[in-house]
């Protein structure tokens, strides 16, 4: 029996609930007394030049082995940007001259025999600056503002102005998102060892083999020199998925001391490790007839990148062309140099951002007209994508409206703003329209099974903790035709056949292919053996004609005829077969995929304290089909929660003198907790989609698109009140 | 956001640190602010370093029903000593800071940051964590139902959710789902499985999944 899209239990999921699954910081266990820990001195000032460093007191304090600074460091080669993703060339020259580009940026690395003596060696670093005067926001230096041809060239559909002039009705709003920080609960963590022939190094990271070529390039070292591990990821939400510092000092120290070292970056400084979701400014005009149909979508952003890095970040604007069927689009992008670390994807660096003020652009569209926000989208449903003019691959968007606005009640709601009320709190529903493209990457699998009918599959994948140990399972099981007990997965280590980044919802789809394909071959071949085998009972038999369930071979017909996995494995030796994946070229495509999605929501906003809770969610999802419905219901579930985050609570705030984060500590920097986060339902609305492998779409990202716009909107209408600027903090409504 | 602990009342790092000021001088500069001690060094604050060094000591602590003796520095927090000197690692640092959670044992019965006290201050107590619950092969009913109710993704704050769940039932503060909401906002999940662990808690507590 299948077991793909069956809500099986997490296959890693004992060794969670009983500690016993290792993550980077938690290893090694076997060796430790070799072991010696690592901790960064970081930038005290956001601009400027190093003019002295005293490291007297730390170099004779207790237990000290090495301390590194830009004038004992290894020297570094620039890592092409095609190599790595986010920060690349020289802005990861980490402690090569005496330059200083943002606050927190590394100064020094102190190593030690233990935490507490390396922590407390950092601490009497004595680190002189000459200061300079730093752009601390993007409105301090938006008059310098660039356009990047390269990067973000500006999409033109139509004729924007036209369709603006012929509107019956523009709304025209700008909106701010703020800077935003990942914080998976594992903190940046790595662990190095530096010998003569192999440099081993285990980090948490959702892409083994960016790190394996990144330090290979940087340091001078071929690529197979370099093994990199990473089973169990703490979460990563993008912050683990780009090139950074951490990994780098902690293998500089590695080979100057000849000792494994561990560094794990303390939680403060995940404030200026793993980069952040830019801030932004993003000015919208819709022009639209009186019945609502769209005429012109106008977006110009503003992001923020850094001081010393040319290459913008992300076009957050590149996916504004896609939801609505419009003739007349044009998006456009400038950056802003800001003494902050380079910007990194958070979880849907494009529509994530991009397309909150889009969703509440057409919110306020929809109360001018007085149309129904849902109505609206419905009315500018795209039949084929605007952008590239192609027809869907599949698109199950409708029925996601349909399906979550009859779960919602959105029927019920009184279009008036501030008329809904329970007791003290105003009542709001508000609702937006997600999407998100949906690709894979280059996939290589392996499976293997032996004399016992156990099978392994291995990619060199990662699991931030979405459930791609299961999923890979599930599908390499049914492949090969095991049941899912006798099928182990193995992924996190450059030593298993290569896969992609664990980041853009590519990784479902890009494991499921591969693993398929493995599976799938492996069967072949154990059954072209079998037939050709005169002690099987299929001997003779006709490979086609060969079935296979729950591990049991046998010939169309006649279940009779057959034997197990087992006992052909037993007769000959150990099997294996390897599947790779090829993505559709984006190139020359003939179908546009991408994945839908539809968020209502309620809150409920106490008008004396403005404080904003959401009482409830419902989300659906078209991503194709859904190959494990309760992980995938929990990872929509947390997506909707970051959504919640980014809505109301998250922002990471600036000192606009000295350009440092003033929030940095969950102190500080809020992300929901338990008694801030309702009921969610996710709803799957399932398709086939014959122009993707398996139909799987990916949900990490769907999963928080749409969410924080709709929360906007569902303010706006509990108390009439628009807000433009995330988060909604109740100082905004009062 | 803030301890687990708000039932606990037990000592917290900072009363110690009153007692004992040489360790704490040292506990603060190093555990706190690594980042400030590197500030401009005009406003830095003197670091009286010769009196910051303090020597390790044997200590035993009974982790786990098991007593286990470690030779700690003074200033060497719970959390530190579990994880790397009696190899624990059950046991996560989220923060350090005593801000997540993720670090909760259970101490006495009651739930600790245990990133939040110092190893040497729980030579007496009866401490345990995650590895500490389940008998043999069978888990504990916290962590079957965290395993049934999906009540994670990565599970990198698990351990310390289940720890904080096991002593919330016991302190009789799974009645109701708000209640379990409230009583288990000391421990951040970023991956935002709170529904499921709401529904877990619940579970293990004989409340029904909701
Ligand atoms: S509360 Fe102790 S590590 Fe976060
Ligand atoms: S399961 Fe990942 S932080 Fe809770």
């Amino acid at each position: 029996m299948s077991v793909v899209g069956r809500p099986i239990a997490r296959v890693e999921g004992r060794l969670k609930v009983t500690g016993a699954a290792r993550y980077t910081a938690d290893l090694p266990q076997d060796d430790g007394k070799d072991l010696v820990h690592a901790v960064a001195v970081c930038a005290a000032v956001a601009k400027g030049r190093i003019t002295s460093i005293d490291a007297r007191q730390a170099r004779a304090a207790g237990g000290v082995l090495e301390l590194i600074t830009h004038h004992n460091a290894p020297r570094l080669r620039p890592v092409p940007a095609q190599e790595v993703l986010g920060p690349a060339h020289e802005t990861l020259l980490v402690l090569q001259d005496d330059r200083v580009h943002y606050s927190g940026q590394p100064v020094a690395v102190v190593v030690a025999d233990t935490l507490e003596n390396a922590t407390h060696a950092a601490s009497l670093v004595r680190v002189e600056y000459a200061e300079e005067r730093p752009v601390a926001t993007l409105f301090e230096g938006i008059d310098d503002a660039f356009d990047s041809p390269r990067y973000a060239p500006p999409t033109t559909i139509g004729d924007v102005d036209r369709g603006l002039a012929d509107a019956a009705v523009v709304i025209d709003r700008t909106y701010t998102t703020p800077a935003q920080h990942h914080h998976p609960m594992e903190t940046m963590a790595t662990t190095v060892r530096w010998t003569a022939d192999e440099v081993t190094v285990h980090v948490s990271t959702q892409t083994i083999s960016m790190v394996r070529d990144g330090l290979a390039t940087t340091f001078g070292l071929r690529p197979e020199q370099v093994r990199v591990v990473s089973e169990f990821l703490g979460g990563g939400f993008g912050g683990k998925a780009a090139w950074c510092w951490p990994s780098v000092v902690t293998a500089m120290a590695a080979r100057l001391t000849g000792r494994q070292v561990r560094l794990v970056t303390t939680r403060r400084q995940m404030f200026a490790a793993t980069g952040q979701r830019p801030h932004s400014v993003q000015r919208v005009r819709l022009g639209a007839r009186r019945d609502g149909v769209l005429t012109a979508i106008a977006q110009d952003c503003v992001g923020e990148t850094s001081a010393f890095y040319d290459t913008p970040p992300f076009y957050i604007g590149a996916a504004t062309p896609v939801p609505y069927g419009c003739p007349n689009i044009r998006t456009t992008q400038r950056f802003v140099k800001v003494n902050c670390q380079t910007p990194v994807p958070m979880r849907s660096p494009v529509e994530g951002v991009g397309l909150v003020s889009v969703e509440s652009a057409m919110d306020e569209l929809a109360a001018e007209l007085g149309v129904d926000p849902l109505e609206l989208r419905r009315r500018n449903y795209a039949e084929r994508d605007p952008n590239s003019g192609l027809p869907w691959s599949s698109n199950g968007l409708l029925e996601c409206y349909e399906r979550g606005a009859r779960r919602f009640g959105w029927p019920e709601r009184n279009p008036e703003p501030r008329s809904m009320r329970d007791g003290r709190y105003l009542v709001g529903w508000g609702m937006a329209t997600a999407i998100r493209h949906a690709g894979s990457d280059p996939t290589s699998a392996l499976v293997r099974l032996g004399a016992d009918g156990r099978a392994v599959v291995q990619i060199g994948s990662q699991d931030l903790g979405t459930g791609t140990f299961t999923i890979m399972t599930q599908v390499a099981a049914d492949a090969l035709g095991v049941p899912v007990e006798m099928m182990r997965a193995e992924l996190g280590d450059t030593d298993l056949p290569t896969g992609g980044g664990s980041f853009g919802s590519h990784t479902a789809a890009s494991v499921a292919a591969a693993a398929r394909l493995a599976g799938e071959a492996l069967r072949a071949k154990v059954i072209r053996i079998a037939v050709a085998d005169e002690g099987s009972p299929l001997s003779g038999a006709s490979p086609d004609d060969v079935l296979v369930d729950d591990g049991y071979l046998f010939v169309r017909g006649d279940r009779s005829r057959g034997e197990r996995y087992a006992q052909i494995l037993r007769r000959n030796r150990l099997q294996s077969a390897t599947g790779d994946h090829t993505p559709p070229p984006r190139e020359g495509a003939t179908v546009a995929r991408w994945a839908f999605g539809a968020d209502f929501t309620e809150v409920k906003v106490d008008p004396e304290l403005g404080t904003v809770r959401v009482t409830r969610h419902v989300k659906a999802i078209e991503a194709g089909r859904i190959i494990n419905p309760r992980t995938a219901r929990s990872q929509v579930i947390g997506g909707v929660v970051m959504g919640i985050g980014q809505a109301l609570t998250e922002a990471t705030e600036v000192d606009r003198r000295d350009a440092r984060i003033t929030n940095a500590g969950f102190w500080g920097y809020h992300v929901p907790v338990n008694a801030d986060v309702p009921d969610i339902e996710a709803i799957f609305v399932e398709r086939d989609d014959p122009h993707i492998p398996g139909s799987v779409k990916g949900l990490g990202e769907i999963a928080t698109i749409g969410t924080a716009p709709a929360i906007l909107n569902a303010v706006f209408h509990a108390t009439g009140k628009r807000v433009r600027d995330l988060p909604i903090t109740p100082d905004k409504l009062l | 956001m803030e301890s687990s602990g708000r039932a606990a009342g037990g000592p917290s790092r900072r009363q110690v640190l009153g007692r004992g000021a040489l360790i704490g001088a040292a506990t603060v500069g190093a555990g706190l602010a690594p980042q400030a001690g590197a500030a401009r060094a005009a406003t830095a604050p003197p670091v009286r370093e010769e009196t910051l060094a303090a020597e390790p000591v044997e200590i035993s602590l009974r982790v786990n029903g098991r007593e286990r003796t470690l030779s700690v520095e003074p200033r060497t927090t719970l959390l530190d000593a579990l994880r790397e000197r009696l190899g624990l690692t059950g046991t996560k640092k989220g923060c350090d800071q005593g801000a997540c959670g993720a670090c909760t044992v259970l101490v006495d019965g009651r739930r600790v940051n245990s990133c939040l006290t110092l190893a040497v201050m729980q030579r007496d107590a009866e401490i345990t964590t995650i590895e500490g619950l389940a008998r043999g092969d069978e888990l504990h009913p916290v962590q079957r139902a965290f395993l049934e109710c999906d009540a994670f993704q990565c599970g990198y704050c698990t351990s310390g959710q289940i720890m904080s769940a096991v002593a919330l039932i016991e302190e009789g503060h799974a009645g109701s789902p708000e209640e379990v909401r409230e009583w288990m906002s000391g421990n951040i999940c970023r991956c935002g499985a709170y529904p499921n662990i709401v529904a877990a808690v619940r579970q293990a507590a004989g409340g029904g999944a909701r």
